[in-house]
């Protein structure tokens, strides 16, 4: 009888370990699989000219080119590989949202000196894009986003 | 004894019958989602990979800067979704003119020419430098 009752206890322990060891295991996958699904979703380019980069304010013009809608607040931008803080983002019409083929506007004020640079910028769930670029002073024309 | 044992083995059965299902459960829809989006993403390389576009003719009569861009690739493309820069520069979307020659339909097929008219009064005579890119990312330069 002793026997039963502690085979039974075992039993059910290791049971009860191993359906919470899956679980958990089960719930990290599909964070996991939910993080991925979202990066494979996303898709972003820098759609500047490489030959003509205005320096001093940077412009990068990223185009969202996946099937999500992305935060524009939370973009992250490196230039030669150092993270730029602050960074304004605009989108046309003002809107927060990032949508597919808009084209987000990152005026970066720190100056950057006249010469070759690179710049990465980096979505929210870690979609990236990088361009080298020239800088090059450029007028303001009358247009603008 | 026998009992014990066969007791045991039911436990553990259903155990990792429960097991099972759990792990069924939370992962099928996630295979699912995952298989959805490589296929998507397979799919937007493919467009991009397809699409070429080159500028044919870029000048200015009066006032306006007129651009020419052949699809030459094998996509069919939106109008509405294509970029232009002049001198690295960003022309808002609803400031350039597109149309495609010859054509009243609204998609911009292989073959075909899409005609751009930017409205830039304040360009100065000389060279220029311009990018298009369309709603895939595949861009052309002159």
């Amino acid at each position: 009888m002793i026997f039963f009752i502690a085979a039974m206890a075992i039993a059910v322990a290791v049971v009860w370990v191993g359906v919470g060891v899956v679980q958990d295991l089960s719930g990290g996958l599909k964070t996991k699989g939910q993080i991925m699904s979202q990066e494979l979703k996303t898709d972003i380019e820098i759609i500047n000219d490489p030959r003509a980069v205005s320096s001093n304010p940077l412009i990068l013009y990223v185009k969202n080119t996946g099937s999500t809608t992305l935060n524009s607040k939370a973009v992250t931008v490196l230039v030669d590989g150092k993270v730029m803080n602050p960074i304004q983002t605009r989108l046309p019409g003002f809107k927060q949202l990032w949508e597919p083929t808009a084209v987000l506007e990152i005026k970066i004020t720190a100056p950057l000196v006249r010469g070759d640079h690179w710049a990465k910028v980096v979505a929210e769930n870690g979609a990236s894009d990088t361009i080298s670029f020239k800088t090059k002073l450029l007028p303001f024309g009358p247009w603008g986003l | 004894m026998g009992f014990s044992v066969s007791a045991t083995f039911i436990i553990l059965l259903v155990g990792s019958l429960a097991m099972g299902a759990i792990l069924y459960n939370n992962l099928d829809p996630n295979v699912e989602d995952l298989k959805a989006s490589v296929e998507a993403k397979e799919v937007r390389v493919a467009s991009k990979e397809k699409t070429v576009i080159d500028i044919i003719s870029a000048h200015r009569p009066g006032g306006m800067f007129v651009v020419r861009v052949m699809n030459n690739g094998s996509t069919v493309l939106d109008p509405d979704k294509v970029d232009v820069l002049v001198d690295g520069q960003l022309i808002p979307s609803k400031q350039v003119v597109k149309r495609v020659e010859h054509q009243h339909s609204h998609l911009w097929c292989p073959g075909e020419v899409l005609e751009l008219r930017l409205p830039i009064p304040g360009l100065f005579i000389g060279k220029h430098s311009i990018a298009i890119v369309t709603e895939n990312g595949a861009s052309a330069y002159a």
